[in-house]
C-alpha cells in the first residue's frame, strides 16, 4: 500500500502498517489529552432548563426539545434499578452532561487542530484513513462529532452516514419516523437521562439493497472529569441491505467516576443484515450503562459483536426483537474483568413472530476480585410458533478471589418453541500450565494463550485491528500491567 | 377489584384511571371533551398502564418500560411492546362514564390473562 | 377467628401455653412473629425469587388458621409395601396421629409431636428449630420473606423425628400433611439425623378433592456428618389447594442428600427444596418430576449453597405440562470462595404437550471461587417426531408411544432411586394423568423431520 506524508506539526507522523501494530504492541493506558479547551458546557448536574438550552444550542425543531424533556421527567421519576451492578457511588450532581469543543467540525483530518489530531494519531486513525481500508470515520471529541467524512462512493449509493446531529437537522423526515421507537424515552432510567441530553453518536442509513463492504467505523472518547458521555446512535437498514458498524474506543484514566450512558437503536428491514461489532475498553473509573436495541423484520438478521473490557461497571445487554418471520439475531458477547470491575452483560432475545431463531454465545474471564455476571433473556411470544434459541455461557476464572455469575431468563410462551441453554464455569487447568512452562513459556503468556484460545469463537468475528488489540490487551492483563 | 364507572366530572384532562367493568380491567383517559376507553393490560408485560402511567398527546406511556398505545387504534409507538391492546367503546350516560368491554373496538385480542 | 393478617401476640402466646410449650418455644414465636410484622407479603417486582408468581393475585392470605377437623387421611402409598413404617399424621393443622414401630423405638428414634419434643428432647430441638431458615440463628438465607417467619411465628403442628447417630433405617418414616377444612395451615417438620445415621423421610401432601386451602410449610432438616438421608416429598393435592413450601436441609462433612419431589397436585405450587453443604465432602442430589395440567402453576426452586469445599450437587428436574398450566423452573447454585474443589451440576428439561401451556427457566449460577468444576443445563420443547416415528414405525399404536415416551422422559430422575414404593407411586400418579389427558391434543414437533431453517 502507498504511503503519503502527512503535513503536520506532529512529531511520529509517518506511520505504515507495521509501525501501529508496533505502537499498539507498546500500547499503555495512562496517557490523556489537557483538560481545558472547551466552549460551551450546560455546568454540572441536570436540570429541566438544562435540557432544553441543550437542545436550543444545537437549534433542533420543537419536537425533539420536547421529547427531550419529557425523557428528562421519566428520568426523574424512575428510581434506580434494583438489580445488576452497584451504582451507587455515582454522583449525578458533580457531572457535566453536555460540553462542546471549542473547535468546529473539520472536513478532512488536515483541518484538524493539533493536539486534537495527536490524539487520533494515538489512537491510529490517521493511518486508517490513508489506507482507505474504512468507508468513513466519525471521531467524538466529548460531545461533539469533530471530523465525519463519507466516501465517495458510498454517498453515490445514497448512504448516509453522520453525526446524530446532522442527521436530524439534514433528514429530519426518516429521522422522525425512526428515533425512539426502538427505546422509547421511558424505557430505563438510563435510557431516560440519554434521550433527555443525548449529543453525538452515528446516524446511518442504507439504502434498500446496498451492502456496505467495508465496516463503518468511529471512535469515543471520555477526556474530562466527570464528563458524561451520551451518544446515540441510529442506523436503519432498508430491504436487502448490509452493514458492518465498528464502535471501538479508549479513555484514560481518572481519579473521579465518569458516566457513559449511550443508547444504540437499529431496524433492519426485510432481508437486510446489520453486524455492530463493539470493543470497549473505558478506563477503570467509568461507568458505562448502555442501552442497545434492534428490531430484525422479515428474514432480517442482526448480530451483535460485543466486547468489554474496561470500565468500572458495565451494565449492556444488547437486544434483539424478532418481529418479522424468519427474523434471526445473534450476539456474541466477551467480558473481561480485573480488580475492582464488574462487568454485568450479556443478551436479550424477544421472538415476536415464527419461524424465528436467535444464538447467544458469552464468554466471560474475571481476574483478581474482578466479577463477571452474563444476564441474558430469551422471551419467545405467544405467536411465535417454530421459534428456537440456543444460549451458551462460558465462563473463565482465574483467581481465587475472582467471581462469576450467570443469570440466564427463559420465559416461554409458546409451546412449540425449543430453547436450549448450556453454561459451565471453569478456571485454567494446572495440567495446561505445566504443559506450558515444560515448553519454556512463562505463566503469564500461558495464561494469555489459554485465555486468547477462550474467547476464540467470538475474537475471530473481529476486524483484523480489533485482534490485534485484543490480544495485545489480554497480554498485558495477563502480565498485570494494566490496573 | 374496583369501580365499574366513574364520574364524567371528576376526570381529569390526561389523567389515566383504572376501572373494573365485567371483571375486564379498563384504562379511562379523558381527552379534550371526549373520553376514551383501552384494556389495562400492557401487551409487553402485563403491566397495568393506569398505574402510573402518563398521557401523552394521544396515548397512554405503560410506566414499567415506556411503550405509548394509542387511544384509538390501540398500537403502540415503539418497543418493547409488538402488539397493540382492545380499545373500547364509550359513552356517557348522565355523568357516567360507560364503557363496553364485550367487545374490541380495534378488533385487537383480548389479553390470555 | 384468626387469619393469617389478625394474628396477634396474645393469641399466639396463648396457642403455645395452651400446648404445654417450654418458654424457649413460647419467646421464639413471639420474636418470630415481631419479625413478620418488619416484613410485607412478597411483592413480585421488588422480591427477585418471587418474580415468577405473582403473590397478590395467586395466594389469599386472608383465610382463617386451621387448627383441627377431620382426624383420617388417605393410606399412604408405603400402605401397599409389606414394611411396617413409622408415621406421623398433620390433618387440618393438628397432629392426629403418631405411631411408631416398637423396633424403631428400641433404636432409640424419635418420631413425636414437636410441642412436646421441645419439652422431652430440648437438648435437640431446641438448637435446631429455625436453625435453618430464621433470620436469629447463623443460617443461611434466614427469614426468606413472610411466608416462612409466619409459619415460624404460628406453625400449628409439627413433626419432629431424631434418629441416632449409626442407626440405619430400612424402613421410611413417614409425614402425612392432609386438608379437609378451607383456611390457612401451617403445619412444621424437623428432622435431624445424628452421624453416620441413615434414614429416610417421606412427606405425603394431599387434601380432599374440593378443598380449599392455603397450606404453608417449613420444614427443616440436619444431616450430620457421613450421615444418609432420603427425602421424599409428593404434592398430590386436590385442585384447590395452594402450597408454598420451603424444605431446607443442612448437610453436613460427607454426608449424602437426596432431596426427590413428586409434584403434581394442587393449584398454585411454590416449592423450594435447598440444601446448604456446610461440611466437605457432602453430597447432594435435588431430583424433582412435576406435570402441570390445566389450572396448576407450579413455581420449584431447588437452592443449593456450596459452603465448604469438595463438596457435590446434582440438580435434575423434569416436567410435562398440558392445558393451559405454568411452571417455573428456577434453580440458584451458590459456591462460596472457600468451596474449592466444588462439583456442580443441574439439569431441567420440560416437555410441552399440548397448546396452552408454559415452561420457564431461570437456571442461576453465583459463583465465588475459581477450583471448581461447574455446569448447567435446560431445555424446553415438545415431544420429537422423530422418537414417535419410531414407536410407531415398530407397530406400537400412536397413543400408546405417546405413553411411552412420557414416562420414558421421567424414568432417568429415578435411575439409582431405590426407595421402597416411591419411583412406582411417582410413575403411577403421572400415568394417570396421561390416562385422563387427551392424547389426540398432544403436540409433536416435526422440525426434525423437516429442515425449516438453515444454520
Amino acid at each position: 500500500m502507498s504511503q503519503t506524508e502527512i503535513d503536520l506539526p506532529v512529531s511520529d507522523a509517518r506511520r505504515n502498517q507495521q509501525a501501529v501494530a508496533q505502537d499498539l504492541a507498546e500500547y499503555k493506558f495512562g496517557w490523556s489529552d489537557r483538560d481545558d479547551g472547551y466552549a460551551f458546557t450546560s455546568g454540572r448536574g441536570l436540570t429541566a432548563e438544562g435540557v432544553a438550552a441543550i437542545s436550543e444550542r444545537k437549534g433542533e425543531p420543537t419536537w425533539m426539545r420536547d421529547l427531550r424533556l419529557r425523557a428528562f421527567q421519566a428520568y426523574e421519576r424512575r428510581p434506580m434499578p434494583n438489580w445488576g451492578a452497584d451504582l451507587s457511588d455515582i454522583a449525578f450532581d458533580d457531572i457535566f452532561y453536555y460540553v462542546e469543543a471549542s473547535e468546529k467540525q473539520a472536513n478532512t483530518w488536515e483541518e484538524l487542530p493539533p493536539e486534537i489530531l495527536q490524539t487520533y494519531e494515538k489512537l491510529g486513525i490517521p493511518q486508517a484513513e490513508r489506507e482507505r481500508l474504512i468507508a468513513g470515520v466519525a471521531a467524538q471529541y466529548e460531545s461533539t462529532v469533530l471530523y465525519h467524512k463519507v466516501r465517495e462512493d458510498l454517498e453515490e449509493q445514497g448512504v448516509i452516514f453522520l453525526d446524530t446531529d446532522a442527521g436530524l437537522q439534514e433528514h429530519e423526515d426518516i429521522f422522525r419516523e425512526h428515533f425512539a421507537t426502538v427505546i422509547p424515552p421511558n424505557d430505563n432510567k438510563f435510557a431516560a437521562l440519554n434521550t433527555a441530553v443525548w449529543s453525538g453518536g452515528s446516524f446511518i442509513v442504507i439504502p434498500e439493497g446496498v451492502k456496505v463492504d467495508i465496516p463503518l467505523q468511529a471512535y469515543f472518547r471520555i477526556n474530562k472529569q466527570n464528563m458524561g458521555q451520551f451518544e446515540r446512535t441510529l442506523i436503519i437498514a432498508e430491504p436487502g441491505s448490509y452493514v458492518h458498524y465498528v464502535e471501538g474506543c479508549t479513555a484514560p484514566i481518572y481519579s473521579s467516576d465518569s458516566l457513559h450512558s449511550a443508547v444504540v437503536e437499529i431496524i433492519v428491514k426485510e432481508g437486510a443484515r446489520v453486524r455492530y461489532t463493539t470493543i470497549q475498553n473505558w478506563s477503570n473509573n467509568v461507568y458505562n450503562l448502555v442501552t442497545k436495541r434492534a428490531v430484525a423484520e422479515k428474514n432480517a438478521t442482526m448480530e451483535w459483536i460485543d466486547g468489554n473490557i474496561g470500565s468500572k461497571v458495565t451494565m449492556k445487554y444488547p437486544a434483539v426483537w424478532l418481529t418479522g418471520e424468519g427474523a434471526k439475531g445473534e450476539v456474541l458477547s466477551v467480558a473481561y474483568a480485573n480488580d475492582g470491575q464488574h462487568q454485568d452483560a450479556g443478551a436479550k432475545m424477544v421472538h415476536a413472530a415464527p419461524y424465528t431463531t436467535s444464538n447467544i454465545l458469552s464468554k466471560s474471564i474475571s481476574k483478581g476480585t474482578g466479577r463477571t455476571s452474563y444476564r441474558g433473556l430469551v422471551q419467545i411470544n405467544d405467536g411465535a410458533h417454530h421459534a428456537r434459541s440456543a444460549v451458551k455461557c462460558d465462563a473463565l476464572m482465574l483467581d481465587d478471589t475472582s467471581r462469576t455469575d450467570t443469570y440466564p431468563y427463559m420465559e416461554i410462551e409458546q409451546e412449540d418453541a425449543t430453547i436450549e441453554h448450556e453454561a459451565t464455569v471453569s478456571k485454567v487447568s494446572e495440567d495446561q500450565l505445566f504443559y506450558m512452562q515444560s515448553r519454556g513459556i512463562d505463566e503469564d503468556e500461558a495464561t494469555a494463550m489459554i485465555v486468547r484460545g477462550f474467547i476464540e469463537p467470538i475474537a475471530r468475528e473481529l476486524p483484523m485491528e480489533y485482534s490485534v488489540e485484543l490480544n495485545r490487551l489480554i497480554a498485558l492483563e495477563m502480565e498485570g500491567a494494566i490496573g | 377489584m374496583g369501580e365499574a364507572t366513574v364520574r364524567f366530572s371528576t376526570l381529569e384532562e390526561g389523567h389515566p384511571v383504572r376501572l373494573d367493568v365485567d371483571g375486564v380491567p379498563v384504562c379511562v383517559v379523558r381527552i379534550g371533551q371526549d373520553v376514551k376507553a383501552i384494556h389495562d393490560t400492557c401487551s409487553h408485560q402485563q403491566w397495568s398502564l393506569a398505574d402510573g402511567g402518563t398521557v401523552w398527546g394521544n396515548g397512554v406511556e405503560c410506566s414499567l418500560h415506556g411503550s405509548t398505545f394509542d387511544l384509538d387504534d390501540g398500537r403502540p409507538s415503539s418497543l418493547p411492546a409488538t402488539q397493540p391492546v382492545p380499545t373500547f367503546a364509550v359513552h356517557l350516560d348522565g355523568d357516567d362514564v360507560v364503557v363496553d368491554t364485550s367487545s374490541a373496538l380495534n378488533g385487537a385480542p383480548f389479553p390470555a390473562h | 377467628m384468626t387469619t393469617l393478617t389478625t394474628l396477634t401476640e396474645e393469641a399466639l402466646a396463648g396457642a403455645s401455653d395452651a400446648a404445654a410449650e417450654p418458654s424457649w418455644l413460647r419467646d421464639r414465636r413471639l420474636a418470630a412473629y415481631k419479625r413478620m410484622l418488619d416484613q410485607a407479603w412478597p411483592d413480585s417486582r421488588a422480591d427477585e425469587f418471587w418474580r415468577s408468581t405473582p403473590f397478590a393475585q395467586r395466594i389469599d392470605v386472608e383465610r382463617e388458621l386451621v387448627t383441627s377437623g377431620a382426624v383420617d387421611t388417605p393410606a399412604s402409598f408405603t400402605a401397599d409395601l409389606d414394611v411396617e413404617v413409622a408415621v406421623a399424621r398433620i390433618v387440618d393443622g393438628a397432629l392426629v396421629e403418631v405411631t411408631v414401630p416398637s423396633s424403631l423405638v428400641e433404636l432409640g428414634v424419635v418420631v413425636a409431636d414437636l410441642s412436646d419434643a421441645a419439652r422431652d428432647h430440648a437438648d435437640l430441638v431446641e438448637p435446631a428449630l429455625g436453625s435453618l431458615t430464621s433470620s436469629d440463628r447463623e443460617g443461611t438465607g434466614g427469614d426468606a420473606d413472610r411466608t416462612v417467619t409466619v409459619n415460624d411465628a404460628a406453625w400449628t403442628a409439627g413433626v419432629f423425628i431424631s434418629v441416632p447417630p449409626e442407626v440405619e433405617l430400612d424402613v421410611p418414616i413417614v409425614v402425612q400433611v392432609h386438608a379437609t377444612v378451607g383456611g390457612a395451615h401451617l403445619p412444621r417438620v424437623l428432622a435431624v439425623l445424628g452421624h453416620h445415621a441413615r434414614a429416610s423421610v417421606y412427606l405425603e401432601h394431599t387434601s380432599d378433592a374440593d378443598t380449599d386451602a392455603l397450606v404453608d410449610e417449613v420444614v427443616e432438616v440436619i444431616a450430620n456428618d457421613a450421615a444418609q438421608l432420603d427425602v421424599v416429598s409428593f404434592q398430590r393435592w386436590g385442585n384447590h389447594v395452594d402450597h408454598l413450601a420451603l424444605q431446607k436441609v443442612q448437610a453436613h462433612r460427607d454426608s449424602r442428600v437426596r432431596h426427590l419431589s413428586v409434584t403434581v397436585g394442587g393449584r398454585t405450587v411454590r416449592f423450594l427444596p435447598e440444601t446448604d453443604l456446610v461440611g466437605p465432602g457432602a453430597e447432594t442430589r435435588p431430583l424433582g418430576v412435576y406435570f402441570a395440567d390445566e389450572g396448576q402453576w407450579f413455581d420449584l426452586q431447588p437452592y443449593v449453597r456450596h459452603l465448604a469445599p469438595r463438596a457435590t450437587s446434582d440438580v435434575l428436574f423434569k416436567g410435562a405440562l398440558q392445558g393451559h398450566s405454568r411452571t417455573v423452573f428456577r434453580g440458584n447454585i451458590f459456591v462460596h470462595k472457600d468451596a474449592v474443589g466444588t462439583d456442580t451440576d443441574e439439569n431441567n428439561k420440560s416437555l410441552i404437550l399440548t397448546e396452552g401451556a408454559r415452561a420457564d427457566a431461570t437456571p442461576f449460577l453465583e459463583i465465588e471461587c475459581s477450583d471448581i468444576v461447574a455446569g448447567h443445563g435446560s431445555a424446553t420443547g415438545q415431544i420429537d417426531a422423530l422418537q414417535l416415528y419410531y414407536l410407531t414405525s415398530r407397530g406400537i399404536p400412536r397413543e400408546e408411544a405417546l405413553r411411552l415416551i412420557v414416562t420414558g422422559f421421567f424414568r432417568e430422575v429415578f435411575a439409582d432411586v431405590a426407595l421402597p414404593g416411591v419411583e412406582a407411586a411417582a410413575l403411577t400418579e403421572i400415568d394417570e394423568r396421561i390416562a385422563a389427558a387427551d392424547l389426540s391434543r398432544f403436540q409433536v414437533n416435526d422440525a426434525s423431520l423437516k429442515d425449516h431453517h438453515d444454520e
